[in-house]
């Protein structure tokens, strides 16, 4: 018989002032313990990679002005090599993954028949950073999870100069499976330095990774257990889906929620079905620990910690899988915070780009050949779509309003062809392709939004830019998403889920 | 206990028949379609419809041109049909034997048998009403020829019959993957035909209705956007691309060769100046009725309405077995055309009708898709399946007796009317019949020739070199050589005699002009048909009078 675990709420206590970490060795903070620097973006090119810049930076423009028609037909006829590449390989992902779900199948009798006794130490870090506002809702959320209490290890990872964070702990009551730990102060300070501490003190044998503001599904953790098993010896990852709660706040956070519903119900599971690599998700990721520990664990230098180790995974020969399970988040609903944020995850994907670039022909040797072209189209190729949707847009704006005769020569029949068919296809099958995550996720008030994506795809050409800066100037500053700019249920004098105020 | 082995096989043996239903269909389709093919081609009837040519032709400029490219496909005709000609068209013999639209007549009527069967199937949930429905689309001799030539009709009836099954199968399991399978062949109706615009309009508001009734507000109007998104694409598409050709989003209503502009010069032709179902809606009803019955015959007309009463009385007692929304959405196109009738935006004439022509009788097979449902309905009543037995049975009797079809005798009597008709030139309808071409085959000898695309007739009979030809096609060149032609074009063909009378832009601009008369040598002029040739080269006098008459 199942054994009955009850939740938190009648055992809670205070912070104990003795579980904060202090005085960690630097070194385990940084991750990639033992790999070679080369694998970190700590810095941002190699020298090759410099030169490599340089030349192009160099010849680029001496070539346009010395062969201003031709260098130009060939940027633009390799424009639209890549973009049409990159469409078809996204179409044929996500095609894959509307018509076969190719989630790790898990009904409610796996679920149901899953002994809570032989069940694993589970690891549960929780970075938090200023995020005063909605660390109750991220206890009440954890809390909620359907686990064994005795078999869960949940650590709040807080930085050591957020004293705003640690009084919002202090007014709680947390159960014992909750230790809150201080990170110290160190650089590059972000989310992936603190995971590294959180695991360096991790007992599970499984960990899992939210954030400040999310709400998983409470049988998530018995899904990714179940999906481990499944999935047999190879797979080290398990990615759960994301989803907003507050979809309907405005139209950044509707358009966000549509743009998660296709990449997180459409395109990752398909990159899941093709056996390609996945960028993981910043959340919600479940990891074998000593997998995580072997393969170095997170980048601290990369601001997009997770895509770079979903990478890296792959190209120690392990797997990752998606399953049907939902985490819910806050939608960025303030422009300049989301512009911020987006900035820094696409800064984070060059970093990764650029990181697993810098020996082309190992990459290729270790992630095979498809893995490899998957890896180009699905990092590479959006950094690309977000550089090259505005260049392409204007010049068909362009011809249409002023017809300048300079246009035509610049795509010879080929090019424009195709580039045409690419340009309407490929923009229509994104649209569409949202319209589908839309379907999958039940998001029926959203279907109309899909339609006004391309508005959405300018504001990520803005925050590429934003990005490309920043990678020069400031290539591993993390720029902090705010969260709590929804109205969130009151939380305060009345017991939310196992929650309650110290001053109730 | 031994069971005896009859008594064990049986039931599956039964089982095992059923399933081999549609390989017996499909094995069937192809034999008597491409028996059809074969008959059309080996009797040269292939390109003899109407507009079988003009279909030709449209696809051909596309890749043998002065100035090739997608641009051919032009902004009159909706381009599904065109674009799939084009892995065939480019060979010089499955363009001018009209193999190349024939071709994909018959794979589409490969599928129409295919989704009869499953349509029939979902609705009834019987294979052998599937079966049945089969049968009497491959036995319908009308299909059976419009499946040989280069005309929209069969792609439509199988793009029609793929989103009506799709949506049937979607009401029952709303699965997501077969909502968008319909909008898909829903896209590639409404980019076959006008008429399939009105479908995916109607199969739009029936997902929203079913989602709304099932789900509230929010999924009616998500699911029904779902698949508008993806059906809705072909008008969009086409708003687009006639804003980019010609600058109006809406040119197709109103170019010289749009439908309202072809009925004007069908009018001409026939000497008529008021149609009589212009503003007249019984009477619209009764010629797009008549136009259905002589293209599906006696039978499958009688079982329809059998099954549509059957549906009814089903409804009314609130008994009904299928939600009938998805099929009675396959009456939009019906509907479509009987308005179309009604504003004078085309027309029907039937021979025994004023004015005892025959124009677009074939229009009448745009409904096969819903009466074939409705005879499959006739399965759920008791006997049903002997009752669609008896069904097919008188229709491959009244086949048997002697095929009567109307589409293929459409061209005869416009042929008689034509030969009847020597007077009333200035039009390109009747002109291949006469002279010109032969004169063209003899006398050409090289160069540009300036001609209104509206004369393919001409131009194909003639076996004209296109890529000497400058047409409407060519836009910029065609601009340039109608004001100065001299200097572009060797020959100019001219059709009609009255200018403003005629579509033919070359008469309209050229017909009086000095440049022409100075330059040009009347070389042939018959049958409203002129032909100047440039004087700057030597040509024997003999052959300047032309044919006569």
């Amino acid at each position: 018989m199942k054994k009955p675990h009850s939740r938190c709420p009648s055992w809670f206590r205070r912070v104990p002032r003795n579980s904060v970490g202090q005085g960690s060795p630097p070194a385990a903070h940084i991750g990639l313990k033992g790999l070679p620097p080369q694998q970190s973006a700590q810095r941002v090119l190699t020298r090759w990679q410099r030169w490599f810049g340089f030349v192009l930076a160099l010849g680029l423009p001496a070539f346009l002005i010395l062969y201003t028609q031709a260098t130009l037909i060939c940027l633009l006829a390799a424009s639209v090599s890549i973009y049409t590449l990159c469409s078809l390989y996204k179409l044929a992902v996500t095609l894959r993954a509307f018509w076969s779900s190719p989630e790790v199948p898990i009904s409610g009798e796996d679920i149901a028949a899953l002994d809570d006794d032989s069940l694993p130490l589970y690891t549960v870090l929780l970075p938090v950073y200023r995020e005063a506002n909605v660390i109750p809702q991220l206890i009440e959320s954890v809390a909620a999870l359907d686990y064994p209490r005795d078999k869960l290890d949940v650590k709040i990872l807080l930085e050591a100069d957020d004293r705003e964070t640690a009084r919002a702990l202090a007014g709680l009551q947390l159960a014992p499976c909750f230790e809150v730990i201080e990170v110290p102060e160190g650089k590059p300070q972000g989310k992936p330095r603190a995971c590294n501490f959180g695991l360096s003190r991790a007992r599970g044998k499984f960990c899992a990774l939210y954030d400040a503001e999310d709400r998983p599904d409470p049988d998530q953790l018995k899904k990714s257990l179940i999906a481990f098993a499944k999935g047999g010896r190879r797979v080290a990852c398990v990615q759960a889906k994301l989803s907003y709660y507050n979809p309907s706040q405005n139209l950044l956070t509707r358009w966000f929620t549509t743009e998660y519903s296709a990449w997180f119900d459409l395109v990752l599971p398909g990159l899941h079905a093709w056996g390609a690599p996945i960028p993981l998700g910043g959340t919600s990721n479940h990891f074998r620990v000593d997998v995580l520990r072997e393969v170095g664990s997170w980048d601290a230098f990369n601001v997009t910690e997770d895509a770079d180790l979903g990478i890296r995974l792959y190209r120690r020969g392990w797997r990752t899988v998606i399953i049907d399970s939902v985490t819910y988040e806050e939608a960025n609903s303030s422009l300049l915070s989301w512009i911020r944020q987006r900035s820094r995850w696409i800064k984070g994907y060059i970093q990764t780009w650029l990181v697993h670039m810098r020996n082309p022909l190992r990459l290729l040797r270790e992630m095979g050949l498809h893995g490899f072209l998957s890896f180009q189209v699905m990092v590479g190729g959006t950094i690309f779509s977000y550089l090259a949707n505005p260049i392409f847009w204007a010049m068909t704006g362009v011809w249409y309003i002023s017809r300048p005769e300079a246009l035509p020569a610049l795509f010879p029949l080929p090019v424009f062809y195709i580039g045409t068919v690419a340009f309407v296809a490929g923009n229509l099958f994104f649209i569409y392709s949202h319209v589908l995550g839309c379907l999958r996720h039940r998001q029926y008030s959203l279907v109309k939004y899909a339609w006004t994506m391309p508005l959405y795809w300018l504001l990520m050409s803005v925050a590429l830019w934003k990005a490309i800066f920043q990678l020069v100037r400031r290539p591993h500053y993390w720029e902090k998403t705010e969260h709590g700019l929804h109205e969130l249920p009151q939380v305060g004098k009345v017991s939310v889920g196992g929650i309650r105020r110290a001053d109730s | 206990m031994i069971v005896p082995t009859f008594a064990r096989l049986r039931p599956g043996s039964r089982q095992d028949l059923s399933s081999l239903l549609l390989p017996l269909l499909m094995l069937l389709a192809v034999a008597v379609t491409s028996g059809a093919l074969a008959w059309s081609y080996i009797n040269d009837n292939i390109v003899i419809y109407g507009d079988s040519v003009s279909h030709l032709q449209i696809a051909r400029q596309v890749v043998d041109n002065i100035t090739p490219g997608v641009s051919q496909l032009g902004t009159s005709w909706l381009p599904l049909l065109h674009v799939l000609e084009l892995p065939f068209i480019w060979n010089d013999h499955l363009w001018h034997s009209g193999l190349a639209g024939g071709i994909v007549s018959t794979i589409a009527a490969w599928g129409s048998a295919f989704f009869a069967f499953r349509l029939a199937q979902e609705l009834s949930g019987s294979k052998f009403a599937g079966f049945a429905a089969g049968l009497l689309l491959l036995s319908n001799p009308n299909l059976l020829y419009m499946q040989t030539t280069p005309m929209n009709e069969s792609l439509f009836i199988c793009t029609a019959l793929g989103s009506a099954h799709y949506l049937v199968r979607w009401v029952k399991d709303s699965r997501d993957q077969d909502l968008v399978l319909a909008g898909l062949f829903g896209l590639a109706t409404a980019f076959n035909r006008y008429e399939g615009w009105a479908l995916i309009l109607a199969q739009a508001v029936v997902v929203a209705i079913i989602a709304w009734r099932r789900g509230g507000w929010e999924a009616g109007e998500g699911l029904g956007l779902a698949y508008a998104s993806l059906a809705g694409l072909a008008p969009l598409l086409w708003f687009v691309w006639n804003w980019v050709l010609f600058g109006s989003p809406f040119d197709f209503l109103s170019n010289p060769f749009s439908s309202r502009s072809n009925m004007d010069i069908a009018m001409q032709e026939a000497g008529i100046s008021t149609l009589p179902t212009l503003h007249n809606l019984p009477a619209a009803t009764q010629y797009y009725g008549l136009a259905v019955y002589e293209m599906m015959g006696p039978v499958m007309c009688l079982a329809a309405v059998a099954g549509a009463l059957y549906l009814l009385w089903r409804l009314i007692r609130r008994q009904a077995e299928v939600n009938p929304l998805p099929l009675l959405s396959l009456a939009a196109p019906g509907i479509f055309l009987i308005y179309s009738i009604y504003d004078g935006i085309t027309a029907i004439w039937l021979p025994d009708l004023a004015p005892h022509l025959a124009l677009n009788v074939r229009y009448g097979l745009y409904v096969l898709p819903l009466m074939l449902g409705l005879v499959a309905m006739l399965s759920r009543l008791p006997l049903g399946n002997l009752i669609l037995g008896v069904v097919v049975v008188a229709q491959l009797a009244l086949m048997a007796m002697g095929p009567s079809a109307a589409a293929f005798d459409e061209q005869r009597v416009n042929e008689e009317f034509c030969a009847s008709r020597v007077e009333v030139l200035g039009t390109d309808r009747c002109i291949p019949f006469t002279a010109g071409p032969e004169y063209l085959q003899q006398n050409y000898d090289g160069g540009r020739i300036l001609i209104s695309a509206r004369l393919d007739w001409l131009i194909y009979e003639s076996d004209l070199p296109i890529k000497e030809l400058i047409h409407e096609g060519n836009r910029d060149l065609w601009r340039e050589a109608l004001q100065d032609p001299s200097t572009y074009a060797r020959w100019i063909v001219m059709s009609g005699t009255q200018p403003g009378l005629t579509a033919d832009a070359v008469l309209n601009a050229l017909h009086d002009s000095p440049v022409v008369a100075q330059d040009y040598a009347k070389v042939f002029d018959s049958r409203g048909l002129t032909i100047y040739r440039r004087n700057d080269e030597v040509w024997p006098p003999s052959a300047v009078s032309g044919e006569s008459p």
